[in-house]
């Protein structure tokens, strides 16, 4: 379905259009974090439009700290990051608005509004930044709710619907402007194989449709090897890998490789000489 | 046998120490499990041999241990650490492959491991503190400045969204409105009563009139609209705004490129500084009323003797003091309520945490509020 989207930008953003026209989101020697505590620090990459780039590392690695600094929620502690060629931590409201309404975020648990129904919740973004009269605003939910299998479910809310349900809702609530840009954090996680593959499914189809730049962050494999054109990998602190899924699992780094292949630490293991056997009968 | 082998029927333990080599070594026989309910007494055995200054050796005899715990091995990691800080030599016999695989398992004692919370210094707990307060500071700050610059992009056409300053009120406002009203009529009910007892000692019930009115209308018509609505409506903004902090709903807001203060902030303080005048001039004249109750069945004075009277009391400068005082009390809670939501942090405590504070915090600066008018008219005006 070829899709020419009257995107909702004026001329204040061409002159950067023309730059931003292949890469969509730059970091440069970013160090990102928390108060006074950096948890990833000298992170360098690019993420070029229409690619599917996979945020992958494990718990605590520091992927949802990069995915919420690159969608303009976490200050970077230093460092320069530039997403559709601009700095959304250097614009002014006006400025900065509109470079959100170009991006759209898929949350872990979905941040729905619960209070709105899921036709309130998809609207929002179009109600807000287009003047599209309510029906045509009506039609565009509605074609959209149909194609992650939803439509009819408009007047519930949230909290009637499933999980899996709710992720569907929130990722057409983040491409209902038809972003450049979709950041998606964990969009399987929490959810049986089969709904986690039908959300890994439409994000893949809502990719291709749409042309959108997807950032997925995900510990899921399964994911990562159904939707990720590039990977990203996040350990100690920075970026360890960056590569195709195939490199990805080839490669010799051994905190890429344990991770591909599911190489579990031991954690039950005291070390040598130092558990209370080797204690006991250590000599006095 | 082993670490989980744990039988349905517990069996006891059972120890023997026996002294050996002249009283200087002492081997304890233990029989049994040594799990969490006897490693207690395996402790005390230890601690024994501990302070029998004659030891020097210690031999545990685990021959006819039939299960080994956590407790147990915890038990025996410390205690035999304890004992070799003594200079007393410990060793352990005939340790099973079970119980030898269990205790290889778990790491050595270790020292330096605490458990309870860091103490803080007097200066440094000050300056912790007083941090704290300059951080609390600093966001209601940006809180009140940022509600204040979206009150003003609104002259640019930054509207808050449409319906939301009428639904706000709604739930704000007219909710609150039975209680206030009752309130306000028991408050009226006890002003005349407890005052036309006293003014007709003196043949003065005719001034039961100017009493209550002039004490509802400047004083008690304000506050109590302001209190009730601080605990009600202050709260339930509170609850709802962290909630949806800690639910991401207001990330949410800005990936979509929509400011949260024109969104969320603005209709509620908007519809408060609407509705709290209104609710106020309500429970004015009601409480009024409940005077008027008072004074027309217990003291007997006529209907239209009551209303002049009370009119008569007042002038416009009395009411523009109470809604003027309203209007105060309407940002004292909305300002407060939104940055008590909008800066928690945490879980479902936080909620709670949130929800305290701006109720606590907004009937104290209510009071403050009051006090400091009060004290400001009376200085200008006499």
């Amino acid at each position: 379905m070829p899709v020419e989207t009257d995107n909702p930008t004026d001329g204040a953003d061409q002159a950067t259009d023309e730059d931003a026209r292949d890469v969509l989101v730059r970091c440069e020697n970013l160090v990102c974090g928390y108060g006074d505590t950096a948890i990833l620090e000298d992170i360098n990459c690019q993420i070029e439009r229409g690619e599917i780039v996979a945020l992958l590392g494990g718990s605590g690695s520091g992927k949802s700290t990069l995915l919420k600094t690159m969608v303009g929620l976490l200050p970077p502690m230093a460092g320069t990051i530039e997403v559709l060629g601009r700095d959304p931590y250097r614009l002014e409201d006006d400025e900065r608005s509109k470079l959100m309404r170009r991006i759209g975020m898929m949350f872990q648990h979905g941040a729905l509004f619960g209070s709105d129904t899921v036709y309130e919740n998809i609207a929002l973004p179009a109600q807000e930044h287009t003047d599209l009269p309510e029906p045509v605003i009506r039609e565009m939910v509605r074609q959209k709710l149909s194609l992650v299998g939803l439509e009819g479910l408009e007047n519930r809310l949230p909290s009637d619907i499933s999980g899996g349900q709710q992720k569907r809702v929130a990722l057409v609530r983040a491409s209902i402007l038809d972003p450049d840009i979709v950041f998606a954090d964990e969009p399987s996680a929490g959810l049986d194989p089969i709904v986690a593959a039908g959300v890994d499914h439409v994000l893949r189809q809502f990719q291709s449709l749409f042309n959108m730049t997807m950032i997925v962050v995900t510990h899921e494999l399964e994911s990562v090897k159904v939707l990720a054109d590039r990977v990203l990998m996040l350990s100690d602190g920075g970026i360890i890998a960056n590569g195709t899924v195939d490199e990805l699992y080839d490669s010799e780094d051994k905190a890429v490789h344990d991770f591909f292949h599911r190489q579990a630490p031991d954690f039950l293991e005291a070390g040598e000489g130092n558990s209370v056997l080797a204690a006991l009968e250590r000599q006095s | 046998m082993g670490m989980v082998a744990r039988p349905w029927r517990r069996e006891s333990m059972e120890m023997q120490v026996e002294t050996f080599d002249g009283d200087k070594a002492a081997r304890v026989h233990m029989e049994g499990p040594i799990d969490i309910d006897a490693a207690r007494s395996v402790w005390d055995t230890l601690d024994g041999l501990a302070e029998r200054p004659a030891i020097n050796r210690i031999v545990l005899d685990f021959s006819a241990v039939t299960l080994l715990d956590s407790a147990g091995i915890a038990t025996f990691s410390v205690g035999v650490n304890r004992l070799r800080d003594l200079g007393i030599d410990v060793r352990a016999e005939h340790l099973s492959r079970e119980h030898r695989k269990a205790l290889d398992l778990m790491p050595s004692y270790r020292e330096g491991v605490s458990v309870a919370p860091e103490v803080m210094g007097v200066f440094a707990g000050v300056g912790d503190v007083a941090m704290g307060l300059w951080k609390q500071f600093k966001q209601f700050y940006d809180t009140l400045t940022d509600a204040v610059f979206a009150a003003l992009r609104m002259f640019k056409g930054q509207l808050p969204p449409k319906g939301s300053i009428t639904r706000e009120s709604v739930k704000l406002g007219v909710d609150a409105l039975p209680i206030i009203a009752l309130l306000s009529l028991l408050l009226g009910l006890i002003l005349a009563f407890q005052s036309a007892h006293q003014l007709r000692q003196f043949g003065a019930n005719i001034y039961v009139a100017n009493l209550v009115s002039i004490a509802m209308v400047r004083e008690f018509g304000p506050m109590m609209t302001g209190i009730i609505l601080a605990g009600r409506s202050g709260s339930s903004m509170a609850a709802e705004l962290s909630t949806m902090k800690i639910q991401e709903e207001i990330d949410a807001l800005k990936t979509m490129g929509i400011d949260p203060d024109r969104y969320l902030v603005l209709p509620r303080l908007i519809g408060i500084t609407i509705v709290q005048p209104m609710l106020t001039l309500m429970s004015m004249a009601i409480g009024v009323s409940g005077g008027y109750i008072i004074a027309r069945f217990y003291l007997g004075l006529s209907t239209s003797i009551y209303w002049n009277k009370s009119f008569a009391a007042l002038d416009m400068g009395d009411l523009g003091h109470g809604l003027g005082k309203s209007v105060i009390f309407a940002w004292i809670i909305g300002i407060i309520a939104c940055y008590s939501g909008m800066a928690v942090r945490g879980g479902a405590s936080a909620v709670g945490r949130a929800t305290t504070r701006a109720v606590v915090a907004a009937i104290f600066m209510i009071i403050v509020a009051d006090s400091f008018f009060a004290t400001m008219v009376t200085l200008i005006w006499g």
